[in-house]
């Protein structure tokens, strides 16, 4: 029987692939697909528990998150084009400029 | 079911690593899509068709679209692996470690089960309708301002000079 813990486990590792991602990566593209990874498993996690306790409300949650998400990416590549224009570069550990 | 789960928690994980250790751009963002239609399919098989429908829509159908158009727009080419490996994202490595114990043993010891149960799942899109539009009203209005700021947002970056 599929319970909520296997859901729990697979978004988990998926989280943390998501992590490592942006952890690793310098291309400003890689650290916001890599966010979507993060986003995405948790709203697996989400789906389970609407599953588990019968609930509507954890639906609504994905709803929202996906709202967040979609906003995230939009305002993230904004950026990056308009880094790339000034900069010539997308990679984040050149960007150095308010580094104190 | 569990088998059929457990494959297509497999494929999410090939694909979500296909993404983060890919080395052309366009070809992770194919990676990504074919993520997100592998957790499409896991709210399909929790009975949540709708959630399902609207995932593919939002995020394959705007959010890749979005990604590839910038990708191409910017003209990012394959390049050589680019993998940070500093003192900095080491302790982050090592952190994530601590976390992902941290969040097994409590999946061992987990007490989900007193989760109280609802008498029945309604996953329709008339019952979350419902419960976005009475239960949820205010995040429901703040999430459509968030989405209008994000455009205006997104707008500004994008312009010439900020």
């Amino acid at each position: 029987m599929l319970g909520f813990n296997d859901y729990l486990l697979v978004s988990v590792i998926l989280f943390f692939v998501g992590a490592l991602g942006v952890l690793f990566r310098r291309n400003l593209i890689y650290i916001l697909m890599s966010l979507e990874l993060m986003l995405n498993s948790i709203n697996l996690t989400l789906i389970g528990l609407a599953k588990y306790s019968n609930d509507t409300n954890p639906q609504v949650l994905i709803l929202l998150i996906l709202v967040v998400a979609a906003v995230e990416v939009a305002v993230g590549l904004g950026l990056a084009i308009n880094l790339m224009r000034v900069k010539k570069t997308v990679d984040v550990d050149l960007f150095k400029s308010l580094k104190g | 079911m569990k088998t059929v789960f457990y494959i297509n928690a497999l494929f999410s994980l090939i694909f979500a690593l296909g993404v983060i250790f890919g080395k052309n751009p366009l070809r992770s963002a194919l990676s990504l899509l074919l993520f997100f239609l592998t957790i499409a399919l896991d709210f399909f098989f929790a009975g949540s068709e709708y959630l399902g429908f609207v995932q593919i829509i939002v995020y394959a159908g705007g959010i890749i679209v979005m990604i590839a158009f910038v990708i191409i727009l910017l003209g990012l080419k394959k390049e050589s692996p680019d993998y940070d490996i500093t003192v900095r994202s080491f302790t982050g490595i090592i952190l994530l470690g601590f976390f992902a114990l941290g969040v097994l043993y409590g999946l061992a010891k987990s007490v989900l089960h007193l989760i109280p149960k609802a008498p029945y799942f309604d996953t329709s899109a008339a019952g979350i309708g419902d419960a976005l539009f009475s239960k949820y009203l205010l995040p429901f209005e703040v999430a459509s301002i968030l989405l209008l700021v994000g455009v205006v947002l997104a707008f500004i970056f994008a312009k010439k000079e900020v």
